[in-house]
């Protein structure tokens, strides 16, 4: 048998082992791999949300704690003699703001 | 329609569902590979699943510099090769006594391929029976075949696997088709 003939089997046989492009059951299997996937997704999902959870939920105490503490810390009323004195316009005769430091 | 490359994105981008584009498109291609290594269609089946699993889990690292075809390739080849390692080799049937006892399927499926222009789907039977096929190939042969044929590597990188010259890879790939063109000659 010369190389032409040989080379057509070949051909032949070649396409029908190796050339498989399709199949009657890939919806089936891309079904179950799906399954598989979304599965996966899921665990994947609820992963990312825990690891959120795990740093947010810390985070979001520590604010509202700072929040409650910081509303509850009374503060402080300004000296009105200091507030009156840094906001009186200047004389150029006049420091009103000295005195008021001294008796500070 | 999508292209390949926008399906690929629309996953790393969180569209799980678009996944299934990738798995129609390139399932009979893994499954072959996974049969031709082996050699059990039930076995390939759930190997070929696996593969498709760690695509999608790996999915985000594909930056595209191959094809998404050659990269699972690449995958389902190492996991076939995890599996044979991890398996004791199974008993199988030589492939002359395959294709005596089973000469009228084979020439029937051989017709089937041979008288369409576009190659009709392969049902499950016609992947069990080439699973079987496979698995009573001589080793050396089925190697050869598995990294031509199925995987369509170049003769430079089939070398490089085989640690061999190009011209062994090549004396090689010749000996092995023209024993399978022996064992099937009967059939054409």
């Amino acid at each position: 048998m010369n190389n032409d003939q040989e080379e057509a089997i070949w051909r032949r046989l070649s396409k029908a082992l190796f050339g498989v492009t399709r199949t009657t059951d890939e919806g089936l299997f891309t079904y179950r791999v799906m399954e598989q996937v979304r599965r996966i997704e899921l665990v994947l999902e609820d992963r990312t949300w825990h690891r959120f959870l795990r740093w947010a939920v810390p985070m979001l105490g520590a604010g509202a704690t700072s929040l409650i503490l910081a509303a509850r810390i009374p503060v402080p009323p300004s000296s009105p003699s200091i507030e009156t004195a840094l906001f009186q316009p200047q004389t150029s005769d006049t420091d009103p703001l000295s005195p008021v430091l001294e008796n500070f | 329609m999508l292209t390949e490359k926008e399906v690929i994105e629309a996953v790393q981008n969180g569209d799980v569902e678009a996944f299934s584009g990738l798995i129609r498109a390139h399932q009979a291609r893994v499954r072959l590979l996974c049969l031709a290594f082996l050699g059990n269609a039930a076995e390939a089946d759930d190997a070929a699943q696996d593969i498709f699993v760690r695509a999608f889990q790996g999915l985000e690292s594909f930056k595209g510099d191959a094809s998404f075809e050659t990269w699972i390739v690449r995958i389902a080849d190492n996991h076939c090769l995890d599996l044979l390692r991890a398996r004791k080799r199974h008993r199988t049937e030589s492939l002359d006594a395959l294709l005596e006892e089973h000469g009228d399927v084979f020439e029937s499926f051989l017709s089937r391929f041979n008288t369409a222009n576009e190659s009709p789907p392969y049902t499950p039977h016609d992947l069990d029976l080439l699973g079987r096929l496979f698995a009573a190939l001589p080793e050396q042969d089925r190697e050869i075949l598995i990294l031509r044929e199925v995987e369509r590597l170049p003769y430079e990188t089939i070398a490089d696997r085989l640690h061999c010259s190009l011209d062994a890879v090549k004396g090689r790939l010749k000996r092995s088709r023209q024993s399978l063109i022996e064992k099937c000659r009967k059939f054409f």
